[in-house]
């Protein structure tokens, strides 16, 4: 069969698979009644109105979030005894018996605080809006108050604090998942509200496409997400979820600045501090069923390092139509034009003036001064979720991403275009109460032009299918499939099947659960192609690189102690097969990227919460990953992955906002990570440990919040990715308004 | 204030108790004088006072020759696997130097002079000819810069008396003594 027909034969197939997941649907809608439920949702301590809580009719497509006055309206309610569930971060989640047999019903929810403050509905575990409690994976948010708080200039710095998670030099390592490749090959998939995000040549992640300022949250799933996600979700899944749009017109506005304290003396490079600031503006409003939201930025910054400056400006422009509770529609748009020096390694003895040390971390060899990176990154995506009824919904998205860089080196210079295309069409489906299906299928298709990877092109298809299903009161059982089709410039089609299935079951004290599922990788197309000199030695492309696998395991558990305290727990336990690494080939003259690797990694994560301490005023967590990373092939520890992480933190509301008008609090977090047992290259370099100390104050007036931090308090002097330096300390002071 | 919060605000403390990346100086590097590493064998001795290195322009023939050296260093860290050096203290002069040790003080109530020298202090160990290793090595310092690599094997297992190098005492002048290759 020509490659053609077997593309062809494989599209019939899934759309075949499709209609058939889809044919109950219109019965199901006509047997849908018009009728509607109102409701109010009000805080039990005051009796005011809560704004943005999650509502979902239990068993339905139908959950919306309250509007400003803290009311919802469903349409389409199906006959008969109904359970809303509510949910809001501050408040215990609640479910509310609700027999709505009249043709309108109305009910006030009336919710009560709770210290704990844990995000109440996660979308990324299930590929739908899904209340936290009931994920059957586990996933670490960040909240937009998270962030603002920790007074982050880029997500990933927010994103590196977060439990059993770490960012080497970009690059992002959940539960050990990712060594290090300069970013390329991406073990983790990015996702922009639902949509993917990796570069279309590298696979890498530019976490720069994303403004802090129009984060909602972060989602992380710690572990594989194949089954949902497909390709570059071996290792886990981060979804940003951007903020919704409020009925009333808004402007935002954040303006940052900072420095970087001197290096020891024998390090510096240049007189006096380097500093950087930076500027965000937003603007958002109603126009009858539109909502827009337009922003943009800049960041400039002379850099900790030699040859490190950056100048970034983005922005960014998010469009809602929702004419009705039925349809929603998204139309986002973002573009980030970069300039910045780059970095390689740190300049070594006589590569720069040295003044005799071994190394200068703060400078860079001479010969590369002056060498910048110019990039531009274009993200253009249109979602729409249609409810045909109470019990069916359709999903669709297509999705634009650009990425181009050209370097500015003396030596050479490459440049690369690389797109990604991608569209998806989902149902989710409620057949029977108690259970749910999502299914649909996804097309991506990237494609390159560079000097370093040459022209080509990848196509995936998928379909997926997951069907949850509550087999009592207490248990939940998820069962599921995707099918991904490959082929590598429209030839050689492989297929990768990864199913899923995972439990969880709420006991009196303690909640369970528990997920066995085969994750994959195909390979990049840089990693398939890479032509060039990297130090003298040729870089020779491999076009039969196959696919990394792994089967992934976790079990975990949840438990509350008392109102106060939270405790959580996993064990996971993944073996990967083929992972791709470059190796030395033709007698170690040229490095080519090939499937050598059998690899174990296994551990535990803990996470402890505390709230309402020292007379309410006090909240922490601390959370603490072990990891057990082993290279089958070479009896050897995984490179770059640390044993232990270790991050802690702390809030402490120094003033009752009630009683002043305004809320003065102070914070750390605490981030500790033991050295890699290997690295991959320079191995006799020295390797210590990450051991940094953030602190933070906040100065919270209501529309106006001024935020002082100094991160790296101890000014430790460490590197995650040898000769590749982290930030010294770092002092910064923002101020956030909203009107 | 309760235990839980004390304990909450204490243990960052605990996170900072380690020195991160410093400066290391590269063995070749010095901008004036001569310098180096020492690497120590041995246990210390209780009865070490000091250990400094001492430069010569040429080998000590009597005890009243030993104040007539060209320079020392500070003071070398004790219990150390190897330790950086620059000589000296005072400007070392351009020129040629033609012992260059590491010099052991042991502990005394009397005070270092000529006629207690060769009691109280011991060489450890001393730069070697690099075309013959048996041999004491030479070092060149030029005008207004510096030598450095000038690095020695210091032993405290093997300390010979300073006076063991004067010409009338065994063995013969301007060897080194074996086992410090």
């Amino acid at each position: 069969m020509s490659p053609g027909a077997a593309r062809r034969r494989a599209r019939l197939g899934l759309l075949v698979g499709l209609a058939a997941a889809l044919a109950p649907c219109g019965a199901a809608l006509a047997q849908a009644p018009a009728r509607t439920l109102s409701g109010l949702v009000l805080s039990g301590a005051d009796s005011t109105a809560v704004a943005g809580a999650f509502v979902e009719i239990d068993g339905t497509t139908l959950r919306r979030r309250t509007d400003a006055d803290g009311r919802f309206v469903f349409l389409h309610v199906p006959p008969g005894a109904l359970l809303l569930r509510v949910a809001r971060i501050g408040f215990l989640p609640a479910a509310v018996p609700v027999a709505a047999d009249s043709a309108a019903a109305s009910v006030t929810v009336v919710l009560v605080s709770a210290p704990i403050e844990v995000a109440p509905v996660v979308v990324t575990a299930s590929r739908e809006t899904h209340l936290a409690e009931n994920a059957p994976t586990s996933v670490a948010v960040a909240t937009s108050e998270d962030i603002e708080h920790r007074a982050t200039v880029g997500v990933d710095q927010a994103i590196a604090l977060m439990p059993g998670v770490q960012i080497l030099d970009g690059q992002i390592n959940i539960r050990g998942s990712s060594g290090y490749a300069k970013g390329l090959g991406s073990r983790v998939l990015l996702l922009i509200d639902g949509v993917p995000a990796n570069q279309g040549d590298r696979g890498g992640i530019n976490w720069d496409l994303l403004p802090v300022t129009e984060v909602e949250r972060v989602e992380v799933l710690k572990g594989t997400g194949s089954a949902l996600y497909g390709s570059a979700a071996l290792g886990g899944v981060v979804n940003v979820i951007t903020r919704d749009i409020p009925d009333a017109p808004q402007y935002s506005l954040r303006l940052f600045s900072g420095a970087y304290a001197e290096p020891p003396p024998l390090w510096q490079w240049r007189a006096g501090r380097s500093l950087f600031s930076g500027a965000d503006l937003g603007m958002s409003r109603k126009l009858g069923p539109l909502r827009l939201l337009v922003s943009g930025g800049a960041v400039d910054d002379q850099g900790y390092r030699e040859n490190n400056s950056d100048h970034r400006a983005h922005a960014l422009a998010k469009l809602v139509f929702e004419p009705g509770p039925s349809l929603r529609a998204e139309l986002y748009a973002a573009a980030v034009h970069e300039n910045v020096g780059n970095v390689v390694f740190w300049c070594e003895q006589g590569q720069c003036a040295d003044r005799g040390l071994t190394y200068q971390p703060f400078r860079v060899d001479s010969t590369t001064l002056g060498d910048r990176l110019l990039s531009d990154k274009y993200q253009v995506q249109a979602t729409a979720h249609q409810i045909l009824g109470p019990v069916l919904a359709l999903n669709g998205r297509v999705s634009w991403f650009r990425t181009s860089f050209q370097d500015r080196f003396r030596a050479d210079s490459n440049g690369s275009t690389a797109d990604r295309f991608g569209a998806e069409l989902g149902a989710e489906w409620h057949p029977s109460p108690g259970r749910t299906v999502n299914a649909g299928t996804e097309e991506t298709y990237s494609t390159v032009v560079s000097d370093l990877f040459g022209d080509h092109s990848q196509t995936e298809v998928a379909f997926f299918a997951e069907s949850e299903t509550e087999l009592a009161d207490s248990v939940r059982l998820s069962l599921g499939a995707r099918l991904d089709a490959i082929a590598v410039d429209a030839v050689g089609w492989t297929a990768v099947g990864s199913p899923r299935l995972a439990v969880t079951w709420q006991l009196p004290a303690v909640r369970l659960r528990a997920s066995v599922g085969r994750g994959f990788r195909a390979p990049t197309l840089a990693e398939r192609f890479t032509s060039t000199a990297e130090q003298g030695i040729q870089v020779i492309p491999n076009p039969s690189l196959g696919n990394e696998t792994s089967w992934a395991g976790e079990v975990g558990a949840t438990t509350r102690l008392g109102e106060r305290f939270e405790l959580d727990g996993a064990l996971f336990w993944n073996e990967y097969q083929n992972l791709i690494e470059p190796g030395l080939v033709s007698g170690g003259t040229q490095i080519q990227f090939a499937n050598v690797t059998r690899a174990r990694i296994r551990g535990v994560d803990l996470t402890a919460r505390a709230a309402a301490l020292a007379g309410g005023r006090l909240s922490g967590e601390l959370a603490y990953t072990f990891l057990d990373a082993r290279d089958l092939t070479l009896d050897l520890p995984l490179a770059f992955r640390p044993q232990h992480l270790v991050t802690l933190s702390a809030d402490w509301q120094l003033t009752r906002p009630a009683a002043r008008g305004a809320a003065l609090s102070a914070g750390f977090d605490a981030h500790v990570a033991s050295a890699p047992q290997r690295v991959e290259i320079y191995e006799s370099d020295r390797r210590v440990s990450e051991r940094t100390l953030d602190l933070r104050a906040t100065w919270d007036l209501g529309a106006l919040a001024v935020i002082a931090k100094v991160a790296n308090v101890f000014d430790y002097i460490y590197t995650l990715v040898p000769r590749t330096l982290e930030p010294p300390r770092t002092y910064s002071l923002s101020l956030t308004a909203t009107w | 204030m309760r235990p839980a919060v004390a304990a909450v605000l204490v243990l960052p403390l605990v996170f900072a108790c380690d020195g991160g990346l410093k400066p290391e100086y590269a063995s070749t590097y010095c901008p004036t004088g001569i310098c180096g590493t020492i690497h120590f064998r041995g246990a210390v001795p209780d009865s070490t006072d000091w250990v400094r290195v001492v430069v010569y322009a040429a080998i000590p023939e009597s005890a009243s020759q030993l104040t007539s050296f060209a320079g020392f260093s500070d003071v070398l860290p004790l219990g150390v696997d190897s330790a950086r050096y620059s000589c000296c203290l005072l400007p070392l002069a351009a020129g040629s130097y033609a012992w260059v040790i590491t010099v052991w003080k042991k502990k005394s109530d009397s005070a270092l002079t000529v006629t207690t020298a060769a009691d109280q202090l011991r060489e450890m160990g001393a730069f070697p000819n690099p075309a013959d290793t048996t041999e004491f090595g030479t070092v060149v310092v030029p005008g207004g810069g510096g030598t450095g690599g000038v690095d020695m094997v210091a032993d405290y297992g093997k300390m010979r008396s300073i006076s063991d190098f004067f010409p009338t005492a065994p063995p013969a002048r301007a060897r080194r003594p074996a086992g410090r290759r």
